[in-house]
């Protein structure tokens, strides 16, 4: 196959934001050649029309001079596909690897995480068996257990739990909702005091999670169910048979259905409500729609409302429509009434008979870290996992801790590498003196000799070694910096600028721009700040520190690249 | 009846709008309507059959219900070699569709005349690169017309301009925004002489983008409120673009504008201020301001030091485009210039100054001169530094020398092939009207009803009617490239690199003539191979055509090669490879190519024909 074509047909699939043509065609991957170049040639067409479409207009005109090309590869798709596949997890792989690797710098690996890195590596489009690979690798070189290597489903588990019971979600639930359901099940774990039945609840709701997140391990599941009497998800069928053999679960807060089945007489209407009762939404621009799921747990028909108390928080069907068993209800969110950072609002269901279920709505503005003029696709998947990391990054108390502030960019003892980053965690560390040296570019070198004991820390503060006042002159190149791997490093530091600038926060809220100018190897070159945090010199160094601290990838076409953060901070 | 006498039509083939316009008896320049009886005609071209097309104002009512088989804006697509549109199962190059344009304003222009159009003058943006010049050109030929020049548009629009004003000491700037590209240009009128003096501008810029920005921000409004984007389908997006640019269009003139949008059963309407639009299309006037900018800067001028600011195109009505230029300038921009139409006014009347020099109101003018040159005695005749003969022009009020009046009577117009052998001995403010392409050299057949009789007594029709200036003037219109054009050498390391030979800026005509040497030992065969762009290797830059010299003895590294570029008023590159040492030479003419071989314009002029044009 000519590689000249499958470079086009990834260009163009890279500017349609599609996987491989035959998805851009929305046609399944085994649809013959003959179709699949008949609907190219047809959209071709189409596109004639909108080639002055600024929405449109780059793919139509691709499309119009790369006709042929494109339309030559589609004639045997199966070496396309797989070419296509190649080159979307070799692109992302990197970016794959190295978020892995700054995950395991952690000294462990949590279900959670490793679930975060999944659907990361799925939203990139590398494959699920890509990353195991991957996963296993890194982790193995770095000498970190993941936890889910431990978890094995029985055989008897199989045929005997519910897990579509124990996490409370309807047979025909999509793996997103699954997903979502499982999320807010492992936090109502942490609400358990009892660590032994805490450790009893997460496992069964990990396994769950195991054995409804694959399709095929799902699918067997549901198999082995129907034979033995439950229906399969297929069908609507909102309460399991087998509900009683279910372990009991006790979670605080909502508990999972206790319902009992359903009677021939037509049971009075009940508004079940199977959405989150809070409900975090990240929202940049544009409105945001949120679906809440209403099911009538009764026969008779559910009649009620749904309110707001905010402005920005719009109720777009104001009323249950009462002759549906499941339905959702569609609230908008309309970012640009919110003023604040964050805003709160409640949605209150209420119902015909009075029951009355509040629902909390939280939108907080995401895309804190902006690049300036970098390429489009904001990374936002990565966005969320570094986040999450940076709150269950804790070391256990057997391991020795490094506490660095900022960032080290290699720490030794006695002169070996023992980690990066600004927490290193030493698992087995040896017993007594040793020297501890800590380096990055832009702080002055730090060495110590310590002693070391288990359960201990250390804590380093580097001293700039630079004045951190680069400033682009307009002869500079600016190059763009993946806005992914810049968004994920922000994330990390974010916290760390936010604490700075909170630091010299009296009662008034502050705001402003901060810029991170980035030299040509990815180490921060210059700082500025803008705003009311440039009013304190305690907080401009604060900040200078912090944020010299991170080091990107080195750039390619370019003198610089600048990260742009908006701060807005509010007193607490 | 020669050929020398027929019409020549100007055309101003728009992004958006053409217009087209021929210099009357009287040396007026006049546009030419449309069948509807508009001065202007959509560029659009609606394919409603195999082999049946409508361009214009009905291509465009067409748009909103079949969207894809019309095409607008394909100016934006010329020179593009991979850019092709497919009707009813047959592909269009973008010179063919222009080419179905080319040919409604013909056919239009042939019933208002009365008269068979052949020989035009299509204008084109100065920042128009050599394949688009080239595209232009085909167009015209497919068209089945002869197409005399290719002329920058900022220079057409001056030279309308400055009919008006010739005599004195003028710096002009001409800033064209069209549908979708943008020039600026800054001349010289000094005595009849147009002089080029800096040119800049996008050839990805223009109203278009106006309306763009305007309809993005309704669309998002829309998909803000309904979760809808008009934008996702065709024909609703054209209609929301037609009432864009109606809106826009209105904005000039009133405070607010509505833009009503209806779609899957939707409604809004979007208000528009003009204080939005300006916010919205702020970076697209600060593009216009550098460009403005750097034109001057190549000048070597200063705001200040302008006499007229001229604004061209339908979009230099929109006021942020006037209060820009007023804020640079300090002045008003020129008025009584029409920025639809002086483009082609322009075009119609440089083919009269290059290629009509027997036109009647030129003779006329030269009888009224010769009268006063009577009275005084001719100045002698000063050498003039090869070449000139690619300048073309006569000046009024100087004195006419014997030998440019016999050339320009254009009967005994020696038999040369190669004007540049021909350098004319006249004085700078007489010339000879003899140019490269001077009509009697060519080989058409000529044309015999356009009837200019020889008596006409064209002096004394104008002396009674006055129009402003005597007869019609010859303007000399010195045009200068755009573009860098260069030669591919090898360096030492016989690495490839390309020399600049021709920067751009140089006001044509214009000469150069260089030594190279052999790159290896015992050649016998060397090719040259032009450039165009800026940059060092051949990957930047593009190559316009290839001049081989064969057959040479072989000869040790170091043998000498003459290179002689001679760049014409008109378009016309002149390559010249000469062996020093044998005097073995080869010329090559080129013209600047769109892209298709000359078989390739032959069968599009064929299946053009077969269309049926309305």
């Amino acid at each position: 196959m000519d590689s000249r074509n499958l470079d086009l047909a990834d260009e163009f699939c890279k500017l349609v934001s599609k996987s491989h043509l035959l998805a851009y065609l929305g046609l399944p991957d085994d649809a013959s050649p003959e179709s699949a170049q008949k609907k190219l040639k047809a959209r071709r067409k189409y596109m004639q029309g909108m080639q002055s479409n600024p929405k449109y207009k780059q793919e139509a005109i691709f499309l119009i001079k790369n006709f042929n090309a494109l339309s030559k590869v589609l004639e045997d798709p199966i070496p396309y596909l797989k070419d296509a596949k190649r080159r979307a997890e070799s692109q992302h792989l990197p970016v794959l690897e190295m978020t892995i690797k700054g995950v395991l710098a952690g000294g462990n690996l949590t279900h959670e995480q490793e679930d975060f890195l999944r659907r990361n590596a799925i939203e990139l489009g590398v494959s699920e068996n890509t990353f195991e690979d991957v996963l296993e690798r890194l982790s193995k070189e770095s000498g970190v257990a993941r936890a889910s290597a431990s978890l094995t489903v029985t055989a008897e588990e199989l045929k005997t739990v519910d897990f579509y019971h124990l996490l409370g979600v309807p047979r025909h639930a999509s793996r997103d909702e699954i997903y979502a359901r499982y999320r807010s099940k492992k936090e109502e774990c942490n609400g358990i005091t009892d660590p032994a039945q805490r450790e009893s609840v997460r496992t069964k709701v990990e396994k769950a999670w195991k054995v409804l997140s694959d399709e095929a391990t799902r699918q067997r599941y549901d198999l082995s169910w129907t034979r033995t009497g439950p229906p399969a998800r297929n069908r609507e069928v909102t309460r399991p048979v087998q509900a009683s053999t279910a372990p009991p679960i006790q979670l605080r807060g909502t508990s999972p259905d206790p319902t009992p089945p359903s009677v021939p007489s037509l049971a009075p209407a009940r508004m079940e409500v199977l959405s989150e009762r809070v409900q975090k939404v990240p929202v940049a621009n544009a409105s945001v729609t949120l679906s809440i799921e209403v099911r009538n747990g009764g026969e008779m028909p559910l009649r009620g409302t749904i309110a707001s108390d905010q402005a920005w928080l719009r109720v777009l069907s104001p009323s249950l429509k009462p002759e549906l068993k499941q339905q959702s209800v569609k609230v908008q969110i309309v970012p640009k009434l919110i003023e604040a950072r964050q805003a709160n609002g409640t949605l209150t269901l209420t119902s015909e008979s009075g029951e009355k279920v509040q629902i909390e709505v939280v939108a907080t503005r995401k895309g804190a870290p902006v690049l300036l003029f970098a390429l489009g696709g904001a990374g936002l998947g990565a966005l969320v996992l570094v986040g999450v990391l940076a709150v269950t990054w804790l070391g256990a108390s057997t391991d020795y801790v490094i506490d660095i502030d900022p960032w080290a960019e290699e720490v030794l003892l006695d002169g070996k590498s023992v980690g990066s980053g600004s927490r290193v965690v030493l698992d087995s560390p040896p017993q007594g003196e040793a020297t501890l040296t800590v380096r990055h570019r832009n702080f002055k070198p730090w060495v110590r000799d310590v002693t070391i004991e288990p359960g201990g820390s250390y804590d380093v503060d580097l001293e700039l070694s630079s004045r951190m006042d680069f400033k682009p002159a307009p002869s500079q190149r600016r190059a763009n910096l993946d806005q992914r791997v810049a968004g994920e490093v922000m994330t990390h530091f974010q916290p760390r600028l936010d604490r700075c600038l909170r630091s010299g926060l009296a009662d008034k809220p502050m705001q402003g721009v901060l810029r991170i100018h980035v030299g040509p190897d990815g180490y921060t070159t210059g700082v500025e700040i803008q705003g009311d945090g440039a009013k304190s010199p305690a907080i401009v160094e604060c900040l200078k520190q912090q944020a010299a601290g991170p080091v990107f990838p080195p750039l390619k076409d370019g003198d610089f690249a600048t990260v742009r953060y908006d701060y807005h901070i509010k007193p607490q | 009846m020669s050929e020398d006498d027929a019409i020549v039509l100007g055309i101003d083939l728009g992004t958006t709008f053409s217009a087209m316009s021929i210099v009357n008896d009287y040396g007026k320049p006049e546009i030419i309507t449309n069948a509807d009886g508009h001065p202007t005609t959509p560029s659009v071209v609606h394919f409603y059959d195999e082999d049946a097309c409508v361009v214009g104002e009905e291509a465009v009512k067409m748009v909103v219900i079949d969207p894809e088989n019309v095409v607008r804006f394909i100016k934006r697509h010329m020179g593009e070699e991979d850019f092709s549109l497919e009707f009813f199962g047959r592909a269009y190059t973008p010179q063919e569709i222009s080419a179905l344009i080319l040919r409604k304003l013909k056919e239009d222009a042939e019933e208002l005349l009365g008269k068979e159009v052949r020989d035009v003058v299509i204008t084109v943006p100065a920042y128009f690169n050599s394949a688009q010049r080239g595209a232009t050109a085909e167009a015209g030929t497919i068209a089945g017309l002869n197409v005399l020049s290719i002329i920058n548009e900022p220079t057409a629009a001056a030279i309308a301009y400055g009919l008006d004003r010739i005599g004195g000491q003028r710096k002009l700037l001409v800033l064209d925004l069209g549908g979708g590209t943008f020039d600026v240009t800054c001349m010289e009128i000094s005595g009849t002489k147009l002089t080029t003096l800096a040119s800049d501008g996008n050839a990805e810029l223009g109203g278009k983008d106006w309306d763009d920005r305007l309809l993005n921000h309704v669309a998002e409004e829309f998909y803000e409120k309904f979760q809808l984007d008009p934008r996702d389908d065709a024909a609703p997006y054209q209609e929301l673009y037609e009432r864009c640019l109606h809106a826009k269009i209105s904005l000039s003139t009133k405070d607010r504008a509505m833009i009503p949008v209806n779609y899957r059963g939707m409604r809004m309407a979007a208000k528009i201020s003009r204080e939005l639009f300006e916010e919205l299309t702020a970076d697209l006037v600060q593009q216009c301001e550098d460009t403005a900018n750097i034109v001057l800067e190549k000048a070597g001028l200063q705001w200040s030091e302008l006499d007229d600011v001229l604004l061209v195109g339908g979009s230099t009505r929109m006021p942020m485009i006037r209060d820009l230029l007023i804020k640079l300038s300090s002045k008003q921009p020129a008025e009584g210039v029409n920025p639809d139409e002086c483009v082609a006014l322009g075009a119609s009347l440089a083919g009269v100054f290059r290629h009509r020099p027997n036109h009647p109101a030129l003779k006329s003018t030269r009888e009224k001169v010769k009268k006063k040159a009577k009275k005084a005695a001719p100045k002698p005749a000063e050498p003039v530094r090869k070449p000139t003969g690619a300048v073309i022009g006569l000046a009024s009020g100087g004195h006419v020398a014997k030998k440019a009046l016999e050339d320009a009577q254009g009967a005994g117009l020696p038999d040369s092939s190669d004007p540049f052998d021909q350098p004319t001995t006249m004085s700078g403010s007489a010339r000879s009207m003899m140019g490269l392409d001077s009509g009697s050299s060519r080989e058409e057949p000529p044309e015999d009803d356009f009837q200019v009789s020889d008596d006409d007594e064209g002096a004394e029709v104008d002396d009674g009617e006055d129009e402003g200036f005597e007869g019609l003037l010859d303007v000399q219109i010195e045009d200068a490239t755009t573009h860098p054009l260069g030669i591919i050498v090898l360096d030492k390391q016989r690495r490839e690199r390309v020399v600049e030979l021709i920067p751009e800026g140089t006001k044509l005509p214009y000469e150069f003539r260089g030594r190279f040497a052999y790159a290896y030992e015992n050649m016998t065969a060397v090719r040259v191979e032009v450039t165009e762009g800026t940059g060092e290797y051949r990957d930047e830059v593009t190559v316009i055509g290839k001049v081989e010299l064969t057959g040479l003895p072989p000869r040790p590294r170091g043998t000498p090669i003459e290179v002689i570029y001679s760049y014409g008023v008109n378009q016309i590159l002149k390559v010249q490879v000469v062996d020093v040492e044998t005097g073995i030479t080869r010329t090559v003419d080129i013209r600047f190519q769109g892209g298709l071989t000359q078989q390739q314009v032959a069968e599009a002029r064929q299946r053009n024909s077969r269309m049926d044009v309305e």
